[in-house]
């Protein structure tokens, strides 16, 4: 499975397009990239600009990937944390506070990312989908 | 800031604050010699703790997780000589709640800049920019009582100092994240605590 979404959502008969996780919007916009589960800095190089980045949380050494990233996917931190901040400053949006994003998204999923409401979803395949 | 005697414990420190830096970024950041610091990053490189990459067009080191250990291991090892431990958690419970209003402060201005679409030379108001002036003062005290036992702890206040005069004119010097704007040097700072003491986030 690529994408374990929320419980409550991509319910039998729903588009799974609406299938969705939710965390707390941190940093406004829309972005769509491919996914990359980043666990340690020794995975760092794994990250190529327009991905986005998906991790547990993040400290200083983190911050040079908030720049080639698309959008910013967190476990932990909030409206209030340095993850969001950065996020802002770099203007790319971040869904912080995703329980068990590391391991419900699988690395190369296409993903949406809404960071001004809080929402991350598969990207729907074939031609034509857009986010 | 005083010539240090190279060591690895300040090499892999200082990569540990930087995040992903070159030799001299390395070196500066606690007074040491590029060369000395170059030859310990290359011993650091061959025993698997540090390594040199290129990223975003920059060429630098960074740590890798077996050099997060190894540093751990030699500031938990720095703490107990220094008898530190005690100290470092009194600023460090202190820190919290200060640590709180500065992320808050910080976000306040960002999501007013982004939602009224203003300029950041449109100024601070008082009680955000008290946040930041009240912070300062009080880590001022804190840094005291850090550097008695570990001396490699000043120049933050001196640095946040210079970042909230700055920001007087420009108040991107509060939460950039391309220059050593507050936030940045605020987030540096708590990283330099929580591996100090051999915490998590």
């Amino acid at each position: 499975m690529e994408f374990t979404p929320e419980a409550s959502a991509g319910a039998e008969g729903r588009d799974p397009a609406d299938a969705f996780l939710t965390g707390i919007g941190a940093s406004p916009g829309t972005a769509c990239g491919t996914a990359r589960t980043v666990h340690s800095v020794d995975e760092f190089s794994a990250l190529t600009p327009g991905d986005v980045l998906v991790c547990r949380t993040t400290d200083p050494a983190w911050t040079p990937l908030f720049g080639i990233a698309a959008a910013v996917i967190t476990e932990t931190g909030g409206m209030l944390s340095h993850a969001a901040i950065v996020a802002r400053e770099q203007g790319i949006p971040a869904v912080l506070g995703v329980a068990g994003a590391l391991t419900r998204i699988t690395d190369g999923t296409t993903l949406v990312v809404d960071g001004t409401h809080g929402t991350v979803r598969a990207k729907p395949a074939g031609p034509g989908a857009g986010p | 800031m005083s010539p240090q005697q190279p060591s690895m414990l300040l090499t892999l420190h200082a990569l540990r604050l930087l995040g992903f830096a070159d030799t001299e970024s390395v070196a500066a950041r606690f007074g040491q010699d590029p060369h000395d610091v170059e030859r310990l990053l290359i011993d650091a490189g061959a025993n698997g703790w540090a390594s040199r990459s290129s990223f975003g067009g920059n060429r630098g080191w960074s740590l890798t997780v077996s050099g997060r250990t190894e540093n751990e291991r030699l500031l938990a090892e720095e703490l107990d000589s220094a008898g530190g431990q005690a100290a470092v958690t009194a600023v460090h419970a202190k820190f919290a709640p200060l640590n709180a209003g500065v992320v808050a402060a910080c976000s306040k201005l960002q999501l007013r800049w982004l939602a009224e679409g203003s300029q950041r030379h449109d100024g601070i108001d008082g009680p955000t920019q008290q946040t930041f002036t009240q912070a300062l003062a009080s880590f001022s005290a804190m840094e005291v009582r850090l550097t008695a036992v570990l001396p490699r702890f000043s120049g933050y206040a001196e640095r946040l100092e210079l970042a909230v005069e700055n920001a007087a004119t420009e108040p991107a010097w509060l939460t950039a994240t391309d220059r050593d704007s507050f936030h940045r040097i605020w987030f540096e700072l708590h990283e330099d605590l929580i591996a100090t003491l051999g915490i998590r986030r």
